[in-house]
């Protein structure tokens, strides 16, 4: 199986990535990482640049098309490889995606799957956001419970409108800082009023912009990826 | 100038506080989105709209679609698709049928031409007043301003939109175009007009505009109205409203032009039977409004009310150009405003932020398809692209799809400079080392700037940094490094069968084919007594009541117990037979306290009562008078709003006006909060017996 780590995990948070490796291992798998990844390109498409969304993701489709399977940590690059690929690409680089959709799975999904007898245990109180594209594009709405369930003496606390979105919504973020900053707060207050430590999703850029503020505004609440939470959870006899 | 109508003295008093960005008939932007949205952030009372749209969203779009709406969505989804599929003949077999029925119809291209037609029409009649209930496609031509212009007056009578006349303001959203306003807001606003104290709960609100309104229901020249949908084999134009503004505009006045898009033609009257109960389910998760009102033609010979007119404006504006290609789809919105409860970012800055006629997620879709393409041009940026607008939709328009397809677009129209070092970007990274060396340089960069520098960088760099630490680019390229020096070797491993592939989307199935399930999921009932009981129960849930009689004898007196010998209107109905001569009948319904009426059929899943038009058969009887009381014998119930819809599709001849009525007049426009009475009757009894 291989790995796509992301280009956030590639450039910004190498944690989740690591943390989603030795989790894999755990469950007995032998992680492949192809060095010539690098993005999905969904920058690009989402900015109007759709010939040069293409372009990556051509180059995405031939760096994985040899293996059987995909796991991934980010759960929007993984709504994008299956709605927005087969949408934007033509002819056979279409049928070719909608192949790849076929064997791409988001870690949470993978690990629901098949981490079932992972020995967990993780003294945390931590509160879920279902982030937009893996609840919506990928319409995945269950997996991260269900791992985070597995995790003994771990506590989830709802929190409201968590399928709400967090606001980083890529280039948005940028575009309009003001508004996306906001939404953060929005999302950052409900986690908080849930009494929760932590905020836990499966997809990094959220992570990054929610952990971004939270920073910035000296928040006792932090932003983690379920891969990271998952491996903390792992026996001495785990992953290590 | 306000000299005619009465809810509209005062005016002249109010002083506008409002933002540039949220004044009627703005064209495009005043200044650049980001910085509109920015103030928008700071604008006072945002916080609490944010509040009242998050409560909103919770209620009406967050238990998501489940049976049986889930198969009127597909169902719907299909109409509106097949409707596009041939616009144009369903135009013209609208057109055909609606002159048939003694309409005339007048097809605009652009804002200019429909407000030629309706000025020529005003002044052809000697129009001094206007009357007008709610229509987006008259905020899109701007004629109220026009009206005003020519030295008409012309009030908004919904409750919304009247508050928002008066304080100078677009509607802020499509169904609940005050939703940004505070009761205090509208109270002081209401004090400016009234040049003294008014009550500050809503009821005192709704009352005080009631009041001011109803003159001007009863004097105006010509009523001006929207149309939801329109059907091409009927001619009828249907028209939904909770208040009884609708009803009032389209019944009173001696011409009523109903102003429509291209789009808002069905194929079908049947296909009511699904758009009806669904663009309310949508919008407000209730079976159905409270008024529908079809109209299929001016009043008939021996009708004693009625408008002797009745004008249809199709306004095209930009969309037949739409058809075709690859934004086709959004024409099948049917205006419920869901996708803007839905959207995160609607929710936040407001809907006036997007200054544009339509806010939100369909705004930001439709604004630059229609009418001049660079006045919205930047709106598809102003959305996370988080996809809960195209779960909301009630007829599935993939609008985040649209989104970034119209982003491409807006690129692809001007020479921007970014659009070079997206090239470059992305031929670096689609080729490893490229990559690779990409993210070195940007490792080493990065290590060299000092943290204060960081943020100032140009780029997207300068967004993020203000509010948010920086992400920490140091640490490029270490997960390599770290998956390197732990395991060198690296081989493909096996992996066992994957868990099933997520679906993907879905798209319309075909669903025409399937049956029409009842609304609340329950089988039809097995009798006329068990239908009258859940037709009661379904009238308390709307706020009215039902009466069970055992004999029409016992009903008929019910019926007298309930006028309490107060001034009645009473419709000339083969079930009243007799019955006049046991009330004190006035002539004229303004006069009556008391409106008495037949049905056509009584809907037992709803509650709803479907009243018809005809000699002897006022419109005004269940409208004007306070309170309605109707009879109904068993034999008129029927289990379900499609069979209903569908006896009254085989009625010949047509009647010129069906009322559906569920329940009580009822407004939410302030804060949200329902208040009844509106404008319709307060009270509603329903007077049911075997026969
Ligand atoms: S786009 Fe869909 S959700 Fe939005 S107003 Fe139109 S029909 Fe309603």
């Amino acid at each position: 199986m291989a790995l796509f780590a992301s280009c956030i995990a590639d450039l910004a948070a190498p944690g989740p990535a690591r943390a989603a490796v030795e989790v894999l291992e755990a469950m007995g798998c032998r992680v492949s990482f192809p060095e010539a990844q690098s993005c999905c390109g969904q920058p690009a498409l989402n900015s109007g640049f759709p010939g040069e969304g293409r372009l990556l993701a051509r180059h995405w489709i031939e760096t994985f098309e040899p293996f059987q399977a995909v796991v991934s940590p980010s759960g929007s690059c993984v709504a994008h490889v299956h709605h927005q690929f087969p949408r934007i690409l033509e002819g056979p680089w279409a049928a070719r995606a909608r192949d790849m959709a076929g064997r791409t799975y988001e870690f949470s999904q993978f690990v629901a799957a098949y981490g079932e007898g992972l020995p967990l245990a993780l003294d945390a109180t931590v509160t879920v956001h279902d982030s937009c594209h893996m609840w919506r594009a990928l319409g995945e709405r269950r997996s991260v419970r269900s791992v985070l369930g597995r995790i003994e003496g771990l506590r989830i606390v709802e929190m409201e409108d968590a399928d709400t979105c967090c606001g980083f919504g890529g280039t948005f973020s940028a575009k309009f800082p003001y508004v996306s900053v906001a939404m953060a707060d929005a999302k950052l207050a409900r986690g908080q009023g849930a009494g929760a430590q932590w905020m836990v999703s499966a997809d990094p850029g959220c992570l990054m912009h929610l952990q971004a503020r939270a920073a910035w505004k000296g928040s006792p609440l932090q932003a983690r990826h379920l891969a990271e939470v998952v491996r903390d959870a792992l026996g001495p006899g785990g992953g290590r | 100038m306000t000299g005619r109508s009465e809810a509209l003295q005062g005016r002249s008093k109010v002083v506008p506080t409002r933002p540039d960005w949220a004044a009627p008939g703005l064209d495009r932007p005043p200044r650049p989105l980001p910085q509109v949205t920015t103030e928008a952030l700071e604008r006072p009372g945002q916080p609490a709209t944010t509040a009242r749209l998050d409560i909103l969203n919770r209620q009406y779009v967050g238990p998501g679609w489940a049976p049986p709406w889930s198969d009127l969505r597909e169902r719907a989804a299909c109409i509106r698709r097949e409707t596009l599929g041939d616009l144009e003949g369903y135009l013209g077999q609208l057109s055909e049928r609606v002159e048939a029925n003694g309409g005339v119809v007048h097809r605009a291209g652009g804002p200019a031409e429909a407000l030629g037609v309706i000025e020529e029409i005003a002044t052809a009649n000697g129009v001094e007043l206007v009357v007008k209930s709610k229509s987006m496609a008259t905020e899109e031509i701007h004629l109220n301003h026009h009206l005003e212009a020519m030295g008409i007056d012309v009030v908004e009578t919904d409750l919304g939109e009247y508050i928002l006349q008066l304080a100078d303001e677009r509607p802020s959203h499509i169904v609940a175009p005050a939703v940004h306003r505070s009761k205090e807001d509208i109270a002081a606003l209401f004090e400016q007009v009234a040049g003294g104290p008014v009550g500050h709960r809503p009821e005192d609100l709704a009352a005080f505009a009631r009041q001011r309104l109803r003159q001007d229901f009863h004097r105006a020249d010509m009523g001006i109205s929207g149309v939801n949908f329109a059907a091409a084999d009927t001619g009828t134009l249907a028209l939904v409203t909770n208040e009884g503004n609708g009803r009032m505009v389209t019944s009173q006045p001696r011409i009523h032009v109903a102003v429509m898009t291209v789009e808002k033609v069905v194929p079908r009257f049947t296909d009511l039977a699904v758009l009806l109960p669904l663009v309310a389910w949508a919008a407000t998760r209730v079976p159905l409004s409270v008024y529908q009102t079809l109209v299929t033609g001016p009043r008939r010979p021996g009708e004693r009310d009625g408008p002797d007119q009745l004008h249809l404006v199709i306004v095209d504006n930009g969309r037949t150009s739409l058809l075709g290609g690859r934004y086709q789809e959004v024409l099948a919105c049917i205006r419920c405003g869901a996708c803007q409860f839905s959207c995160p970012v609607y929710r936040t800055v407001g809907g006036h932020a997007y200054a544009s006629v339509y806010g939100g997620p369909i705004g930001a879709v439709l604004t630059p398809l229609i009418g001049d393409p660079e006045a919205g041009a930047e709106l598809p940026f102003l959305s996370s692209l988080c996809g809960a607008c195209a779960d909301a939709c009630p007829v599935k328009i993939p609008l985040p799809d649209m989104l970034v397809d119209l982003r491409a677009d807006y690129e692809a129209r001007r020479p921007d400079p970014a659009r070079i070092g997206w090239a470059a970007w992305a031929r670096a990274w689609a080729w490893g080392p490229g990559f690779r060396a990409s993210s070195r340089v940007t490792r080493r960069l990065w290590s060299l700037l000092p943290p204060g520098a960081r943020a100032a960088l140009p780029g997207p760099g300068r967004g993020w940094g203000a509010g948010r630490s920086m992400p920490p680019l140091e640490h490029a390229g270490e997960l390599r490094e770290w998956l390197r020096t732990r395991r060198p070797g690296q081989r493909p491993a096996q992996p066992g069968p994957g868990p099933a592939p997520p679906a993907g989307p879905e798209g319309p199935t075909g669903a025409e084919q399937l049956p029409h399930p009842g609304l609340d999921g329950a089988p039809p009932p097995a009798g006329p007594e068990e239908a009258a009981r859940r037709l009661s129960q379904a009238l308390e849930r709307v706020r009215a009541t039902g009466h069970i009689c055992s004999s029409a004898e016992e009903a008929r007196q019910r019926v007298a117990d309930l006028c309490a010998g107060r001034p009645t209107a009473i419709e000339d109905h083969p079930d009243l037979v007799g019955m006049a001569e046991r009330l004190p009948v006035v002539e004229d319904a303004w006069e009556a306290q008391v409106g008495v009426t037949g049905v056509e059929l009584a809907v037992a899943e709803t509650g709803t009562l479907a009243l018809v038009a005809g000699p002897g058969r006022d419109r005004s009887t269940s409208l004007v008078p306070p309170e309605h009381v109707a009879l109904v014998p068993f034999s008129r119930l029927v289990p379900s709003v499609a069979v209903a819809v569908e006896r009254l599709a085989a009625l010949e001849p047509r009647p010129s006006c069906i009322s559906f009525v569920t329940g009580i007049s009822r407004s939410s426009d302030i804060e949200h909060q329902p208040v009844y009475g509106v404008h319709g009757p307060g009270k509603v009894d329903v007077v049911l017996y075997p026969g």
